[in-house]
C-alpha cells in the first residue's frame, strides 16, 4: 500500500471516529449544560492545546531532523567513498586495482545487502567484511606507498567511511519510543474529545471543527510514524548517492 | 484462405507456447516428479582418496533434504558417475548426466582441469555446476557456484602471514597442472608486492614420486617456508623426502594449500604423523572447530562414517553446496537451473565454518580464511583465521583480467590441455598411486 493511500486511510478513520463520537456526545451532553462551562473548559484547552501542540511540533521536528541527518549522513559516506576510490589513482597501478575494487564491493554491497536490512535495524556482515578489507588493502600496503601524501589523506576518507557507516547503522534503529507514541496518540484523542466538551449551537459547525481538528492531528501522527525510522517504510533515505558513486566507478572500470 | 492462415497461425502459436514451456522447464529440471541431480565425481583413481568423502558427504547433504520432504515437495534423485580421476571420462559423464539423465544439477570435478574440462559443457547446456574445491581463480563461469576459497580466500592470506610471521624466503613446490602453476603466480606477484623473495620453484607430474632432487634443492636454498601445491597421492612422496632428508617442521615448515584431514590421515598411515605434525595447511574449514554447527555436522558425518573418518574442507564445502542449491531451488520456486542460477547470489547458510554468503555479482562464496598446524592426532589447531568474512575475488588484481586469461591460455597452448603432459613414471609412483587407492578407506557409510 502506498503511503498516500496509507494516510488518506488513517486520516479518514481518525476523522470518522472524531465525528461519530461527536454525535454520541451531542446525544448525551445537553447544549445548556455545556454553555455553563463553557469558559473554563475553554481556558483549560488552551494550556492543554499548547502542551499537546508543543509535544507534537517537537516529535515532527525530532523525526524530520533525523531523517534530514542520515540523508546528509549517506551522502557523505557515498562521497568518502568516491574521494577514496579516485585517490588510489594516485597510487602504483596494483594498488589502485586492489582498492578500486575493494571501493567498489563495499558500495555495492551496502546499496544490495545492507540497505533493505537496515529497514529492520540490522546491518550486513558482508558490507562489514567489505570495510574490514578496504582497511586491510591500506594497512597491508608496503612502507613506500604509506610515506605518500595521499596515504594519510586516503585514511582520513577511510575514517570518514566508518564513522559514517556506525552513524547510519545507529540512526536506522532510531525510533520513536513507546511512551512517546502513547503520548502522541492518547494526547490526540483528548484534544479531539475535549471538544466535545464545548457549547457549540449547531452540530455542522461543531462537526466542521471536529473534522478539521482531527485530520490535522491525525496526519501530523501519521507523517511522525512516516518518517520514523530512516530506513524504514515508504518515506525512507534512499541509497542515490552510493548508486551514483558505482555508476562513475564503473565508468571508470570501462 | 483465411481458414488456412488463421489454423496456420494457431499452430505457431501452440508451438511457441509449447517451446516457451519446455525452455523454461529448462528440459531437465520439469515440476513434476523428483528432482533429478547429478554427482560427478572420482570413484577410482590416483583422485578416489579425495573425492570419495566428498561423494559421502553430497549425498549426506542430499539425504537430509530429503529426510525433510526434499524441496518443493519433491524428493531428490541422485545420478552418480565415476569421473575415474581422468578428464575425458568426466566429459563424457557430464553429458551422459546432462542430456541422457537430464539432471537439473552436477556436483562435481575435483582438480581445476576436470573443472575446466567439464564447464565448458556445463555452459552449452545452460546446466550449472556446483564445485567444491578451493582453486587458483582466474575464472567467473556464469554457469558455476564456487564453493571453495577464491586466491584472496587461501593464497593471498597465507603468502602475507608466513612473510608476517615466519619469514621473507619462499620456496614454491607443486604438481604440473594448472592449479599449482596459477597458484604460485599469485604468490609471486604478491611476494613482490609484499617485499618477500621466491628462493626456488619446482613441479613434478601429476601423479609423480621423484623428489630427491627438489628436496636437496630445498636444502641447499634453505627457505624460510615451503608452500606446497602438490595434488593427490604425490604428497606421500613428498613429506618421505622431506622425512628422510631431515627437513623437519621447525626447521622449514611446509604450508600445504590441498592437504586436509583426509589426506593427513592418509599420509600418516603410510609415512607416520611424524613427517607431518607442526606443518600448516590454509583452508576455510577445519574439522577442530568449535563451533555449535560443526560439533553437529562432525557428529552426524561420525554417525554415519564412522569415528575414523573425519570431514574436511571440501568435504564441507560439498555438503554447504547442496544445502545452498536447495535453499537456491526453494525461494526460486523451481529446479530449474536458469533459475537457479539467478537465485542463488541471494543465498547464505549457516555453516559449519560459520555464516558463509554467495557472492550476487561471481558466485563464489563470502567465507572465512584459517591457518592450522597439524597436531599428532591428525587434526588441525587453528592459529590464525581472518578478520571477517573475505569477499571473494577470482581475479587477484596483481594483473589485469586480460593479462590471467593469456596466462593461463598459454599453459593451455603449452600443454595442449589442463596439465602438463604425463612423462613416463617409474613403477614407484604407479605403486604409491595404486597404494593411495587401494589403502584410500575413504569414508565408507555405516
Amino acid at each position: 500500500m502506498s503511503t498516500y493511500v496509507e494516510a488518506a486511510l488513517s486520516i479518514g478513520l481518525a476523522v470518522t471516529l472524531a465525528v461519530g463520537g461527536l454525535v454520541v456526545a451531542r446525544k448525551r451532553l445537553s447544549y445548556n449544560a455545556l454553555q455553563g462551562h463553557h469558559d473554563v473548559a475553554a481556558a483549560i484547552y488552551t494550556i492543554a492545546g499548547t502542551i499537546y501542540a508543543v509535544l507534537l511540533a517537537f516529535a515532527v521536528i525530532i523525526v524530520w531532523q533525523a531523517f534530514t541527518d542520515t540523508q546528509s549522513t549517506v551522502a557523505q559516506e557515498a562521497n568518502a567513498v568516491s574521494d577514496l576510490e579516485r585517490m588510489s589513482r594516485g597510487f602504483p597501478t596494483v594498488i589502485q586495482r586492489q582498492l578500486h575494487e575493494a571501493a567498489l564491493t563495499y558500495a555495492h554491497v551496502v546499496v544490495v545487502k545492507e540497505w533493505p536490512l537496515m529497514a529492520h535495524g540490522q546491518s550486513s556482515p558482508q558490507a562489514n567484511a567489505a570495510l574490514i578489507d578496504l582497511w586491510h588493502t591500506y594497512t597491508d600496503m608496503q612502507e613506500l606507498n604509506q610515506s605518500s601524501a595521499l596515504y594519510s589523506e586516503s585514511l582520513t576518507q577511510l575514517n570518514e567511511i566508518t564513522n559514517d557507516r556506525r552513524l547510519r547503522l545507529l540512526d536506522s534503529e532510531n525510533r520513536i519510543p513507546t511512551l512517546m507514541w502513547a503520548m502522541l496518540l492518547a494526547g490526540g484523542v483528548i484534544m479531539v474529545v475535549f471538544t466535545y466538551l464545548f457549547a457549540v449551537k449547531t452540530f455542522w459547525h461543531h462537526a466542521a471543527m471536529v473534522v478539521m481538528l482531527s485530520g490535522l492531528i491525525a496526519f501530523a501522527i501519521f507523517l511522525i510514524y512516516a518518517l520514523n525510522g530512516p530506513f524504514a517504510g515508504e518515506v525512507k533515505v534512499q541509497p542515490t548517492p552510493f548508486i551514483t558513486t558505482i555508476q562513475n566507478m564503473e565508468h571508470v572500470d570501462e | 484462405m483465411l481458414r488456412v492462415l488463421l489454423v496456420a497461425w494457431a499452430i505457431v502459436l501452440v508451438a511457441g507456447v509449447a517451446a516457451a514451456a519446455a525452455i523454461s522447464s529448462g528440459g531437465n529440471g520439469g515440476d513434476a516428479g523428483p528432482i533429478r541431480v547429478g554427482i560427478l565425481h572420482s570413484e577410482t583413481g590416483s583422485l578416489a582418496i579425495s573425492e570419495i568423502p566428498v561423494i559421502d558427504a553430497t549425498r549426506m547433504g542430499i539425504d537430509d533434504l530429503n529426510a525433510h520432504g526434499g524441496v518443493l515437495g519433491r524428493k531428490i534423485q541422485v545420478f552418480e558417475l565415476d569421473g575415474k580421476s581422468d578428464d575425458n571420462t568426466f566429459a563424457r559423464d557430464a553429458r551422459i548426466l546432462i542430456y541422457q539423465d537430464k539432471v537439473s544439477v552436477i556436483f562435481g570435478c575435483w582438480t581445476s582441469a576436470c573443472r575446466k574440462t567439464v564447464e565448458p559443457i556445463v555452459e552449452r547446456a545452460h546446466n550449472v555446476l556446483f564445485y567444491p574445491l578451493q582453486y587458483e581463480g582466474l575464472e567467473d563461469s556464469p554457469n558455476v557456484v564456487y564453493l571453495g576459497a577464491a586466491p584472496n580466500q587461501q593464497i593471498i592470506p597465507a603468502v602475507k602471514w608466513f612473510l608476517d610471521n615466519v619469514g621473507p624466503r619462499f620456496y614454491l613446490v607443486g604438481s604440473d597442472y594448472i592449479f599449482p602453476r596459477a597458484a604460485n603466480a599469485i604468490i609471486k606477484d604478491y611476494l613482490r608486492l609484499y617485499g618477500g623473495k621466491v628462493v626456488g620453484e619446482a613441479y613434478v607430474p601429476l601423479g609423480g614420486a621423484d623428489f630427491t632432487g627438489i628436496v636437496r634443492q630445498i636444502k641447499r636454498d634453505h627457505p624460510s617456508v615451503i608452500f606446497n601445491t602438490v595434488n593427490g597421492a604425490s604428497n606421500i612422496a613428498l613429506f618421505t623426502a622431506l622425512h628422510d632428508a631431515h627437513v623437519t617442521a621447525a626447521h622449514i615448515p611446509v604450508v600445504s594449500f590441498s592437504i586436509a584431514e583426509q589426506e593427513v590421515k592418509e599420509i600418516s598411515e603410510d609415512i607416520g604423523t611424524d613427517a607431518l605434525v607442526g606443518n600448516y595447511a590454509v583452508w576455510d574449514y577445519f574439522a577442530s572447530l568449535d563451533t555449535p554447527q560443526n560439533l553437529a555436522f562432525v557428529k552426524e558425518f561420525h554417525a554415519r562414517f564412522g569415528q575414523g573418518c573425519s570431514p574436511d574442507d571440501p568435504v564441507e564445502a560439498a555438503y554447504i553446496g547442496v544445502r545452498l542449491w536447495g535453499e537456491a531451488v526453494r525461494d526460486a520456486g523451481s529446479a530449474n537451473p536458469i533459475r537457479v542460477l539467478r537465485q542463488i547470489g541471494s543465498e547464505s547458510y549457516d555453516a559449519p565454518e560459520g555464516m558463509v554468503y554467495v557472492d550476487d555479482e561471481n558466485r563464489h562464496l563470502w567465507k572465512t580464511t584459517r591457518i592450522g598446524q597439524i597436531m599428532a592426532n591428525g587434526q588441525f589447531n587453528v592459529i590464525w583465521e581472518s578478520e571477517a568474512i573475505l569477499h571473494p575475488v577470482p581475479f587477484p588484481p596483481t594483473r589485469t583480467t586480460a593479462q590471467w586469461v593469456a596466462f593461463e591460455n598459454g599453459l593451455y597452448e603449452k600443454w595442449h590441455g589442463w596439465e602438463a603432459p604425463p612423462v613416463p613414471t617409474s613403477s614407484p609412483s604407479s605403486a604409491l598411486s595404486h597404494r593411495m587407492v587401494m589403502g584410500g578407506s575413504g569414508c565408507q557409510p555405516m
